[in-house]
């Protein structure tokens, strides 16, 4: 595959691979954007490790989730995700904050809730293929689904 | 595993306003264009040490058959030195000059290849170098600029 192919390729993926990043990134449009450039260039030089059982979709999604938590990581302290966690409001740049309730309610998840949520309510990938993405067991996708459903609704309601 | 219909319904009303896709493409584009121009360079490179490799083991093999045509032609009784000195590890040298001068012959070459080698390498890794930090200039650059 070469990179116009590539290109012609994910052309069709991005729009919502970013959408996904951004309610992962509860909203940082930047850091959402930044770490779907860098999903797509890691997914560029592993092009050749598709698996052939393997959809497009499903394994641009595992490069992003690993490049989110590499993310996650070089933000050395908890105090700093704390802080880029405040930032939401000011640059979260929705139409009206629309979605700033949504937001709050994910980044009281951990990552790896959120990240389970977002795949099955928001791209419907099955607790198989989540667990798939995520390189977990269709048990612990299980768990973290129930979990954050709950934690999810309980902040919803409130 | 069953959806929650409130969850459901939240989820599939997200629709947020991302940023131009155009200008996200054409960074993106041009990333890739870095990555191509390091993966040709990493690609030149591999080739370039492969042929030192090649040219390397032909020099030795050709060296080594001379050597050793050179050695097989001289007369069986031939020494290459001789000791006027009467002793039996001086007596059991100059009854073996023959195989001693073929491998210290040998270990000269050796020596004398790899330095050879290193030294092409060594030139070709400082002449990579200056042209990688240029390309990873070229590559801050993008970055820092990705719509220019």
């Amino acid at each position: 595959m070469n990179c116009e192919q590539f290109i012609a390729l994910v052309s069709t993926e991005q729009e919502s691979l970013r959408r996904f990043l951004l309610a992962l990134c509860v909203g940082r449009r930047d850091d959402a954007d930044d770490i779907a450039q860098e999903a797509l260039i890691k997914a560029y030089l592993a092009r050749d490790k598709i698996r052939k059982d393997e959809s497009l979709g499903a394994w641009l999604y595992r490069i992003a989730y690993n490049t989110f938590l590499d993310h996650q990581r070089s933000l050395r302290t908890h105090a700093e995700i704390e802080e880029a966690d405040m930032l939401v409001s000011e640059t979260a740049t929705d139409a009206g904050f629309e979605y700033q309730e949504l937001y709050h309610a994910l980044r009281t998840l951990p990552p790896k809730e959120r990240t389970a949520i977002l795949l099955f309510y928001l791209k419907g990938y099955t607790v198989r293929e989540i667990a798939d993405i995520v390189h977990g067991t269709e048990a612990a996708v299980r768990q973290q689904l129930s979990r954050g459903r709950e934690q999810l609704k309980n902040k919803l309601k409130q | 595993m069953n959806k929650e219909p409130n969850l459901e319904e939240l989820f599939s009303n997200y629709h947020p306003t991302l940023s131009d896709s155009d200008a996200f493409m054409q960074a993106l584009s041009r990333r890739l264009e870095a990555v191509q121009y390091v993966e040709r360079y990493q690609a030149a490179q591999a080739a370039r040490y492969r042929r030192y490799v090649v040219i390397a083991l032909l020099v030795g093999l050709a060296l080594g058959g001379v050597m050793l045509g050179v050695i097989l032609l001289l007369a069986p009784s031939a020494q290459f030195f001789t000791f006027s000195v009467q002793s039996e590890v001086l007596l059991l040298i100059q009854e073996n000059s023959r195989l001693i001068a073929l491998l210290i012959l040998s270990l000269l070459f050796s020596a004398a290849l790899f330095v050879i080698f290193r030294s092409i390498l060594e030139i070709g890794y400082f002449r990579d170098r200056e042209q990688r930090l240029s390309a990873n200039e070229t590559a801050a650059r993008l970055r820092a600029k990705p719509d220019c």
